[in-house]
């Protein structure tokens, strides 16, 4: 009885993603970037990171269905000026040294609207800095890129791409971050531009 | 043509000063931060993703200009420490 429990639970596990794929976003290309900037009163910061990896499991023709993680590597943070780079990364800032990653873990779509290959929705998740997790909503664009993939990697690879765009806000001392210290040079509204694609090589 | 070491060490700090604002003049005249990289945008003909391609890059900024003055204006406060003749040479 209890096998065939196990048995049924798994088929039905089967069937719920049968048509869901697994898109990986590290990308070697060093293409998929984050972009942020804080603009203060007497300073302006803008730095990237290529650091970005993580799976999203998604199905093209339901854009509902969608669950994974983005996860950027804390230390790949850059800015122009070393010291303030040190700064950044240091201690007293985003403390990469205890808390390496930044991710945020889709929960939920919503208001999604698809047009053929690409759409745009309000994603729900949980945003993880310096070991603060905060629910935020992101609106995002996506675009799926079906056989496309083998163009990119000359075709060594084949598969799909689905991209993802978007540009959001977070506020620093939300997350632990020097809460209303600084805010003449370092300002405490993030900008956000975040682009990405993801891989589904076919098996 | 004989300087005196109070001439010389002001010349010294002339020399840094305008080396300092040339530099940055002529390197763009950057308002903020000096930069060790720059960066240009490109685009991904796949995705459509615009990247920002990093180049390293030297590019004084006005902490440079500020660090060049404070470090000038202190070789010429020094210069006050030596005397206005010109060194003079035994001969043997």
């Amino acid at each position: 009885m209890k096998i065939r429990l196990i048995t049924l639970a798994a088929l039905l596990a089967t069937q719920a993603f049968a048509e869901e794929t697994a898109f990986d976003f590290k990308d070697p290309k060093g293409v998929n970037n984050i972009v942020f900037k804080l603009d203060a009163p007497l300073e302006s910061i803008s730095g990237t990171t290529n650091g970005i990896s993580g799976v999203v499991l998604a199905d093209p023709a339901n854009p509902e269905k969608i669950q994974g993680k983005i996860i950027v590597d804390a230390k790949s943070l850059t800015v122009p000026n070393p010291m303030m780079q040190e700064h950044m990364l240091g201690a007293e800032w985003l403390e990469t040294a205890k808390y390496p990653e930044i991710t945020f873990e889709i929960k939920e779509v919503l208001n999604s609207k698809k047009n053929e290959n690409s759409g745009t929705a309000d994603v729900k998740g949980i945003f993880t800095l310096k070991g603060v997790s905060k629910e935020v909503i992101v609106p995002i664009n996506a675009t799926y890129l079906p056989g496309r993939l083998g163009d990119r990697t000359g075709g060594k690879v084949q598969g799909d791409l689905l991209v993802i765009r978007t540009n959001f806000q977070i506020n620093r001392g939300d997350y632990g971050i020097k809460q209303g210290e600084n805010l003449d040079k370092v300002s405490d509204v993030i900008d956000i531009s975040l682009a990405v694609a993801g891989a589904a090589p076919k098996k | 043509m004989k300087f005196s070491i109070r001439t010389a060490t002001r010349l010294l700090a002339l020399f840094i000063l305008s080396s300092c604002l040339f530099w940055w003049w002529f390197s763009g005249a950057e308002m903020g931060w000096t930069k060790t990289y720059v960066t240009t945008p490109a685009t991904d003909e796949i995705t459509g993703i615009v990247y920002e391609v990093k180049q390293e890059k030297f590019v004084p900024g006005l902490d440079f200009v500020v660090g060049g003055t404070g470090l000038s204006f202190t070789i010429f406060a020094a210069s006050f420490l030596f005397s206005r003749k010109p060194h003079q040479f035994k001969k043997p």
